[in-house]
């Protein structure tokens, strides 16, 4: 299988004040193919974040401890200098991060915020920037692209600040996209609206995605395979066709095959309203 | 209002609220305000001992009405009874005994909590402010309650930072409970943690409803969630409540068109994962 | 348009109560002009009330005021009884004299202020941060007057620059690029002192600011997006810190007024500070008024120039919510 991203015994620990240290993530190993969406999953604290922020070198090293190796297309990333590096993020890999409100700079409009990302890596002029810029716009199901590219981050609502980033991430057409609880911040129509955009746009790009998030109704509409994280390592991981029919870890039995029909308040009175509720 | 709510007794009961805020467009030299209406002739009645789940998208006016009805800002317009008290517009002073008998849990427990008090300290601070208990009295109900929400009372002496965020809103509700108050307000309690902490605060909840006859308002923007805990459910949107039934009404037979929009929102684990073995996806 | 007008009007206000409670202060400490010819023998009583009541010295608190706003919208701005003239005048030239010192020494300590603190910003916890902080505080310890005195002590042992005033004596005759640089010789000391005398602080609000600024989430979003670091600093991180820093500005011009004060008298730089010294020693109540009164007037002026700096430049404050 030609491989896009390769992650072996990747560990991070945060070096903290006295002598403790926090160990994020304790030696993973996982690939990623291309075309492929491969869906982390896990509580919050279970090292999900760092592992994205490992990925792109985003760690600063004098309070991270990291180690393993991280193979991009053959190249390897952890040691990689930070001229390589600048190269690869946002044109190569780039991340879709979890608050769209601090996630922009308040003070640039956010058409430019994009374009800087296309100035960075394309040898174009500004101008040519730009047009592609309204392009992308266009692109994530955004409408009145002109004046949206004019906005400031605070005029704009939680969806559509959450399709720019996704703009963002797109701009350099990159092969891989990590998409950090990428709906969190929107409510449950915007999230539906995202997760459709996020399907087409793998179908039409072919573009590999690592999504991270903790809400396995997310991980189940979106994901190939899934990495079932806890507490730092990954517990279990396969297709999600095998995970739902035969999880094996309790983590994700917890996660994918949990009855949600459950009533919370278990006294006699309410087995009258249990019964209400199984009436589809 | 369904006859659940005239069977029981009501707690609180508000009738056409309003609430406007101007927004200006903050241009020295522009005139342009935006009123913005955050409640639009709200009706609404919780009943005694009983959950009602405030349902609907982020900026229907869900946190206003919260607000007003934990008295931390007045309606422009419109009455609130709460136990057939004529409560809307009540001086600072006569508010003051009543706030022991409605508490409000935050949605960020991080930001809800002083980083610089401990753990006791913050559960101790309302029966400090409301001159209940002496000393070591109070020590020992605010460690009770660590108990009786889950937290082992030996890390009484731990700052917020110390504790995971699950934890940290089992304080905050410590907290609200340190009065012994009859109306907890939630605003969106559990939807900054993971899944499992979700279905472990929201069982501490129902516990707690049960063994000390609360009576919540609970505002929850997730359609999942409010299936399993509410009793009763009013479905918000641009400030007007569109629709308010029982649980099991709302969920079998929604009658107003957003609130199947919604319901619609909301699909299962399972049927997407059929779904997509039915595309051939997986 | 009514946020201005509403401003002018607040000034305007302001600058009645200034003036009035500066006259009041000047009535109730006690003499007057005429207090030192008294002290001559040779001068009789009957002179020195005559004089004073010539110059209307003994006339009601109410009326003096009354008759002085009235000479201010003239533009006279009152009588000077030492010069012998009106106030106006006298405060034109020095004030320009005073506005030349300030202005350029605002404009060197924040070319210094601000380069030097992004640097340290970028390279924060560093030993250069530490040594340049270090230096930074030493300053602030320093006495205004021990480093005007230094400067001057270093004037006159070197001979390099003149140790006061504006111009030499020959400057009539000389060129206009000549006059220049004359001018620039003799403004040089007096704003190094005076920008000395601000800088300390200057530099540790840029530095807090834009090292609060690169902490922020967004600067590592955009590091994630691989843009280089020079621009990461000066299209990201410095302009979402320029908000407090124009704020500080605004308070920047009322330190810089009252420093201006000793730096023009200990470097004897004809500005508006010798003559104000002067005018309270001899209550010239009309002079101090004036000065008190043109004094508010640069400090409202600057802070309303920052507040209307600070809507042009933030989009939070300048743009309210659309509809999108």
């Amino acid at each position: 299988m030609d491989c896009l991203l390769q992650v072996r015994e990747l560990t991070v620990r945060y070096r903290l004040e006295g002598d403790h240290d926090h160990q994020a993530v304790a030696g993973i190993n996982f690939e990623i193919a291309p075309g492929e969406v491969v869906g982390l999953m896990g509580e919050s604290g279970c090292g999900k974040t760092s592992v994205a922020m490992a990925l792109l070198g985003l760690l600063s090293r004098d309070r991270v401890a990291i180690s393993g190796s991280v193979m991009f297309r053959g190249q390897e990333l952890l040691c990689a200098k930070e001229r390589e590096l600048r190269k690869i993020r946002g044109a190569k890999i780039s991340m879709v991060h979890q608050e769209p409100s601090i996630a922009m700079s308040p003070v640039i409009r956010v058409g430019d915020q994009i374009t800087e990302v296309l100035h960075a890596h394309r040898q174009w002029s500004w101008k040519h920037c730009r047009e592609a810029t309204l392009a992308l716009i266009a692109r994530v199901g955004l409408s009145k692209t002109d004046r949206i590219y004019s906005a400031y981050p605070h005029q704009l609502s939680g969806g559509q600040l959450q399709r720019i980033l996704l703009a963002q991430a797109m701009a350099c057409e990159p092969e891989l996209v990590i998409a950090d609880e990428p709906t969190a911040a929107l409510d449950a129509c915007s999230q539906a609206e995202f997760l459709a955009l996020l399907r087409l746009l793998k179908r039409q790009k072919n573009i590999s995605f690592l999504l991270i998030s903790h809400t396995p109704e997310i991980q189940a509409s979106l994901a190939d395979r899934l990495l079932v994280m806890h507490e730092g390592q990954i517990v279990e991981q396969g297709s999600l066709q095998q995970l739902y029919t035969t999880p094996s870890h309790y983590c994700t039995k917890a996660m994918l095959r949990r009855t949600r029909t459950t009533d919370f308040r278990a006294f006699p009175e309410s087995e009258v309203d249990s019964k209400e509720l199984s009436t589809p | 209002m369904n006859e659940a709510t005239q069977t029981a007794g009501v707690l609180v009961r508000a009738q056409g609220l309003d609430k406007n805020y101007v927004q200006r467009r903050g241009r020295p030299f522009g005139r342009a305000e935006l009123i913005v209406r955050a409640l639009d002739g709200v009706n609404i009645a919780i009943p005694r001992g009983k959950t009602l789940a405030l349902v609907g998208e982020s900026g229907a006016g869900k946190s206003t009405l919260a607000r007003c009805i934990a008295l931390f800002e007045k309606p422009d317009r419109g009455e609130i009874w709460f136990d057939d008290q004529n409560v809307a517009n009540l001086r600072r002073e006569e508010l003051f005994p009543l706030r022991r008998r409605i508490q409000f849990v935050f949605q960020d427990p991080t930001s809800a909590l002083n980083p610089r008090m401990t753990a006791e300290e913050i559960i101790m601070e309302p029966l400090l402010i409301h001159r209940e208990g002496a000393g070591e009295r109070r020590r020992e109900i605010a460690l009770q309650l660590m108990e009786q929400v889950g937290l082992p009372s030996a890390s009484s002496e731990k700052y917020p930072l110390e504790f995971s965020g699950g934890q940290r809103q089992r304080l905050a509700i410590a907290r609200a409970l340190a009065l012994n108050p009859s109306l907890l307000i939630l605003d969106e309690p559990v939807s900054n943690l993971d899944v499992r902490n979700q279905d472990r605060i929201l069982q501490l909840l129902a516990d707690l409803q049960h063994s000390r006859s609360l009576t919540y308002l609970h505002v929850c923007h997730e359609m999942r969630l409010v299936e399993r805990f509410a009793d009763e459910v009013a479905v918000m949107r641009d400030g007007k409540i569109v629709e308010c039934q029982s649980r099991a009404g709302l969920f079998g037979w929604p009658k107003h068109p957003y609130t199947r929009a919604l319901l619609d929102a909301m699909p299962s684990v399972e049927s997407i994962f059929k779904t997509r073995v039915a595309e051939g996806i997986v | 348009m009514r946020y201005v007008a509403r401003r002018f009007f607040h000034a305007t206000l302001l600058l009645c109560v200034i003036s009035f409670a500066c006259f009041a202060l000047a009535q109730i400490a006690p003499g007057d002009f005429f207090d030192a010819l008294r002290l001559n023998p040779r001068i009789s009583s009957e002179t020195v009330d005559h004089l004073r009541s010539e110059y209307g010295v003994d006339r009601p608190l109410l009326v003096r005021y009354g008759h002085w706003l009235h000479s201010v919208l003239e533009g006279q701005m009152g009588f000077s009884i030492a010069y012998g003239g009106p106030v106006a005048p006298l405060l034109r030239v020095r004030a320009r004299n005073t506005l030349l010192l300030t202005a350029t020494s605002t404009l060197l300590a924040w070319l210094i202020a601000v380069p030097v603190g992004v640097w340290c910003a970028a390279r924060r916890g560093t030993r250069v941060d530490r040594v340049v902080g270090f230096a930074a505080t030493t300053i602030l310890t320093f006495p205004d007057l021990l480093i005007f005195l230094l400067l001057l002590l270093l004037a006159v042992r070197t001979g390099w620059f003149p140790a006061g005033g504006m111009e030499s004596l020959a400057t009539e005759n000389m060129e206009s690029w000549a006059r220049i640089l004359d001018l620039a010789r003799h403004l040089f000391l007096p704003a190094l002192g005076l920008s000395i005398v601000t800088l300390p602080m200057l530099f540790r609000h840029v530095r807090s600011t834009v090292g609060e600024a690169m902490t922020a989430p967004f600067m590592r979003v955009a590091r994630g997006h691989g843009i280089p670091q020079a621009r990461l600093l000066f299209r990201f991180a410095l302009p979402v810190a320029i908000n407090p820093l124009i704020s500080l500005f605004g308070l920047s011009v009322a330190t810089m007024l009252s420093a201006s004060l000793l730096a023009e008298v200990v470097m004897s730089w004809p500005g508006l500070g010798p003559l104000f010294l002067e005018a309270i020693l001899s209550r010239d109540v009309y002079i101090v008024a004036g000065v008190v009164v043109l004094s508010s007037v640069f400090l409202v002026a600057g802070n309303l120039f920052a507040d209307l700096l600070i809507f042009a430049v933030d989009p939070r404050i300048r743009v309210g919510r659309q509809d999108a």
